[in-house]
């Protein structure tokens, strides 16, 4: 059943970017709603979750998994967040540059280009870099061009606050890969609220939500 | 319903389709369309080609397709392997029905081989050298030359020259007498079966063939070709009508590799064949299923973690339990930690992963989580039977530096050192509590297939296997498997040896026949390091099903480098049928000198040298190609002082091996995989011992070049 509703979700997620319509519906129902996840395996998310560490949400939307994330650590600048499973997702300022556990894995990701540009709400051109593992134990580096824009303001809610945002749009193309990430940005102060971002080629994209 | 962000294995088939560069249905290009075009087509003899003509195509470097046909009153299974970007090899498995003139069928195993001479550029075309059943009963033997060149996108057009079977219709003089007269002749008589028919290689008449490939669409392909096969022996033997000397065929490719071919042949009969190509290193899923494992924790957050450890332990004890307790749930278990000025030093066997970067990276990352900020350089010594297997050094600032770096899996290797690791003897004042003595159980299933008795060329047994394994002290290890069939067939087999060899190995079915519940092997074991880059290993036991004894091995191996030798000797005694505690007559001293020699991107070459099982002198040669991932493909061939008459059927001991780590079919990390030999017969000749735990396969993992290959990993 929760399934079916998040699957609809995304579904309506997709539909809504496809029309160049904002929205957050991916988020819209799971807030607040715990039932359905299977009850943590890693200590350290345990550990998080009970210190009380601030949380966010994420969905991998291809296989409308979701979880509540807690914040463990910063290293060299890149927010290291859990999953209860033990999963890892880096950020940087909000920009997904690893993940760990979650099949076909973002080994590291270099897209200082695009954060600028989004931060300011400009529209460009960026560079981006994704280092992969492949399925015989090599990494490999693409590159990626991106075109940023802006395609208009937008009310974010997020639980029971209304975020001032800017709706933005990477479109990116690769040797081997077309694929587009959205972005909510505060235009208070240039963080990235909410953002559908693509991790690899295998598990698709992450949407991410912050919980205030 | 629950949910998670990991991987879990009932929402692979959502995912699978995800393959091959698409991202959503919205953004996909197409990508699957383009490999499906880059997949050379196949023939119905399993190989790049037409119909029955052979194309100058190669598949994809490392590509493997197996292929299954029938046509009537044939059967015939296929296995390609694109053993590097030109060379190709084929083991083929054919069935003729009413072969004999008593009504019988041939069962036929053949081998090919095809070498790409020239590569295709836009004005000249790819040509290829082949060679068709060169060392088998010798029905399809034939040779070829061949041309294939694309005329714009859609066709390929092939024409040739061959001999033997491909130069029997419409045949001329060979072109080659002019060279020597020696060409004019074929001689395909007096060759034994299995023996390498080069006498006849390239000589007798030639005749010429052609075709055409038309990529009607990405998943259509249609063939026609003129057949330089005149079907002799079928036409004399079989009753197969030649009407005419063109086949007409079509082929419905799949993007997940799996093709389905009709053709039209030879004017009177329709055939079927099914194709499969994959490629070994590219696993369903990429990286595989896996937890995140221990991250790289930042010196100033380590103090702050506290640890529920009892208080009155010492506080290296208390470091040794919270190491050991973080890495237990990443499948390592910690043996020895010992730590001196800014060093930590731990000792650390892998029970899980099958890449031992893997293992190595995650146990630096989980020793960052625990030991105290002053600690800075961490040095990982690998255990494997109870022996350390190397020493790797590793630079916490690097983790901590590198942890995001773009580029951080080589960086990380290059500032690494691997070093020798007999100087790094585990020494009892710094085991973890509870380190020795061990035990460990465990049950599974096993699957045992047997091929090519002709009465039925699959035969198979299933079974549950119960094991037990004590290790009192590092490295010594008394070990037992027990074996209980559970179904199967190998032991219905009625085909009896009639080998004048002793029967050291032909007596498989005996085995199967009078044994129920089977000790698999019960041995005591022990694992040294007499000196720099020795390892020594003794077992006594039940060795293996069929024989008991005593064997003693040394290795020279050191911790970089493409070479290794070693030396095996062993005093043995055949096993009694009922495969438990009983011996039969036969003893032997048995025994070899090895070389071992990584040849570089992935190919592993052997030589074994020595005394084999029967009493016969010989040297065994292994040409492996092994894939990062750890797949595993190659070919054996072993010469001993037995001759071919006394050898019987197949003139000498021959054969092709698979490896599969279990972790490329599931993605969960295992050290498991299956293996499986397939020797187009067994005999008694060049029989070698099937010691368990050889020591070149328990160290170079954890070596160079392997390291380096799998380091990828590390990060994982």
């Amino acid at each position: 059943m929760m399934r079916r509703a998040i699957l609809a979700l995304a579904m309506f997620g997709l539909a809504a970017c496809a029309t160049g319509q904002p929205g957050n519906s991916l988020f819209r129902q799971i807030a607040g709603d715990d039932g359905a996840l299977t009850p943590p395996s890693s200590a350290r998310y345990i550990a998080l979750e009970q210190a009380g560490a601030r949380a966010m949400q994420a969905v991998v939307e291809d296989r409308d998994q979701r979880d509540l994330l807690y914040y463990s650590h910063m290293l060299n600048g890149v927010a290291v967040w859990y999953g209860r499973d033990g999963v890892q997702i880096g950020l940087r300022d909000g920009i997904m540059v690893m993940t760990r556990g979650i099949g076909g894995d973002l080994m590291a990701a270099d897209a200082r280009q695009s954060l600028a540009l989004l931060r300011a709400g400009r529209n460009g051109t960026a560079q981006r870099f994704h280092s992969y593992l492949t399925g015989n134990d090599q990494i490999e580096t693409r590159s990626y061009v991106c075109d940023i824009t802006r395609i208009q303001d937008f009310a974010l809610p997020i639980g029971d606050v209304t975020l001032p945002t800017w709706y933005m749009k990477e479109s990116c193309r690769g040797s081997d890969l077309i694929f587009e990430n959205y972005y909510w940005i505060d235009r208070r102060n240039g963080e990235i609220r909410q953002s559908r971002q693509l991790a690899n080629p295998f598990s698709g994209r992450i949407a991410f939500q912050q919980v205030l | 319903m629950g949910s998670k962000l990991g991987f879990v294995t009932r929402d692979l088939k959502a995912s699978r389709a995800l393959r091959g560069g698409c991202i959503l249905a919205l953004f996909c290009l197409g990508g699957g369309a383009i490999l499906a075009q880059e997949r050379a087509s196949l023939s119905f003899y399993g190989t790049p080609g037409l119909i029955d003509m052979p194309t100058a195509d190669s598949m994809r470097d490392g590509d493997v397709s197996l292929s299954a046909g029938r046509s009537p009153g044939t059967w015939r299974t296929v296995f390609h392997f694109q053993v590097t970007p030109r060379i190709s090899g084929v083991f083929r498995y054919g069935k003729l029905d009413n072969y004999f003139a008593n009504g019988g069928t041939l069962y036929d195993r053949s081998f090919d081989f095809q070498f790409r001479l020239v590569d295709e550029t836009l004005y000249r075309p790819a040509i290829a050298v082949g060679l068709r059943d060169f060392g088998g009963t010798g029905i399809y033997s034939g040779e070829y030359v061949v041309a294939t060149k694309g005329v714009g996108e859609r066709l390929r057009l092939t024409g040739g020259i061959g001999w033997g079977r491909l130069g029997s219709y419409n045949s001329f003089s060979n072109p080659l007498g002019v060279v020597a007269d020696g060409f004019n002749n074929r001689n395909d008589e007096g060759s034994n079966t299995g023996e390498l028919d080069t006498g006849a290689w390239f000589r007798g008449d030639a005749a010429l063939f052609a075709g055409l490939q038309w990529n009607y669409s990405d998943q259509l392909v249609l063939k026609a070709e003129y057949s330089s096969d005149a079907y002799e022996d079928e036409v004399a033997r079989t009753g197969f009508e030649h009407k005419l000397p063109i086949n007409l065929g079509a082929t419905y490719r799949f993007d997940n590799g799996i093709d389905l071919s009709a053709a039209y042949r030879y004017g009177s009969e329709l055939a079927l064949m099914f194709h499969y190509t994959f490629n070994p290193a590219e696993p369903r899923i990429p990286d595989g299923i896996n937890g995140g494992g221990p991250a790289v924790m930042p010196r100033n957050l380590v103090a702050a973690r506290s640890w529920d450890l009892e208080p009155e332990a010492s506080a290296d004890d208390r470091l040794r339990v919270a190491v050991a307790q973080t890495l237990a749930e990443d499948g390592l278990s910690v043996k020895a930690l010992s730590i001196s000025g800014a060093t930590a030093t731990i000792h650390v066997r892998n029970d899980r992963y099958d890449a031992p970067p893997q293992a190595i990276g995650r146990t630096a990352r989980a020793m960052s989580e625990v030991l105290p900020a002053q600690i800075e350089t961490f040095v990982i010594v690998p255990m494997n039977r109870g022996v350390p297997v190397s020493a790797v050094t590793i630079r916490r600032s690097d983790l901590e530096e590198l942890a995001f770096d773009l580029d951080g899996s080589w960086k990380s290797y290059s500032r690494a050192a691997v070093m020798e690791g007999s100087s790094y003897r585990l020494r009892p004042e710094n085991y973890v509590p509870e380190a020795y003595p061990e035990f460990e159980a465990g049950v599974g299933g096993y699957f045992v297939p047997s091929f090519f008795d002709p009465d039925s060329p699959v035969r198979a047994e299933v079974g549950i296997e119960a094991f037990a394994a004590f290790t009192p002290t590092p490295g010594l290890i008394f070990s037992g498997a027990l074996r209980q069939p559970i179904a199967g067939n190998i032991d219905k087999a009625t085909r009896r040896s009639n080998s004048v060899l002793p029967h050291v190995r032909s007596d498989a079915v005996e085995y199967a026949k009078e044994s129920e519940l089977e000790l698999s092997y019960l041995t005591g074991e022990y694992f040294f390091r007499p000196g720099e880059n020795l390892y020594g290993r003794v077992s006594v036991g039940y060795l293996e099903r069929m024989y008991g004894g005593v064997s003693a091995e040394l290795l020279w191996k050191p911790v970089e480098g493409p070479l290794a030798l070693g030396g095996e000797i062993n005093y043995v005694r055949q096993r009694d049928y009922d495969i438990l505690f009983d011996f039969r007559d036969y003893e032997i001293a048995t025994g070899h000198l090895s070389a071992y020699y990584d040849l570089g991107a992935g190919y592993l070459g052997q030589v074994d040298a020595g005394r084999y099982l029967a009493g016969d002198w010989g040297a065994t040669f292994s040409l492996d190609r092994e894939f990062a991932n750890g797949f595993r493909i190659g070919g054996f061939f072993t010469l001993t002082d037995v001759s071919s008459q006394e050898f019987g059927e197949g003139a000498f001991d021959k054969g092709i091996r698979f490896s599969m780590p279990l972790s490329w079919l599931t993605g969960e990390p295992a050290q498991r995989g299956f293996g499986l030999t397939l020797r187009p017969v067994t005999r008694d000749g060049g029989a070698r011992l099937n010691v368990r735990n050889r020591l070149y396969e328990v160290t170079r993992g954890y070596h160079d070049p392997e390291l380096r290959e799998r380091w990828g990993r590390f990060w994982r």
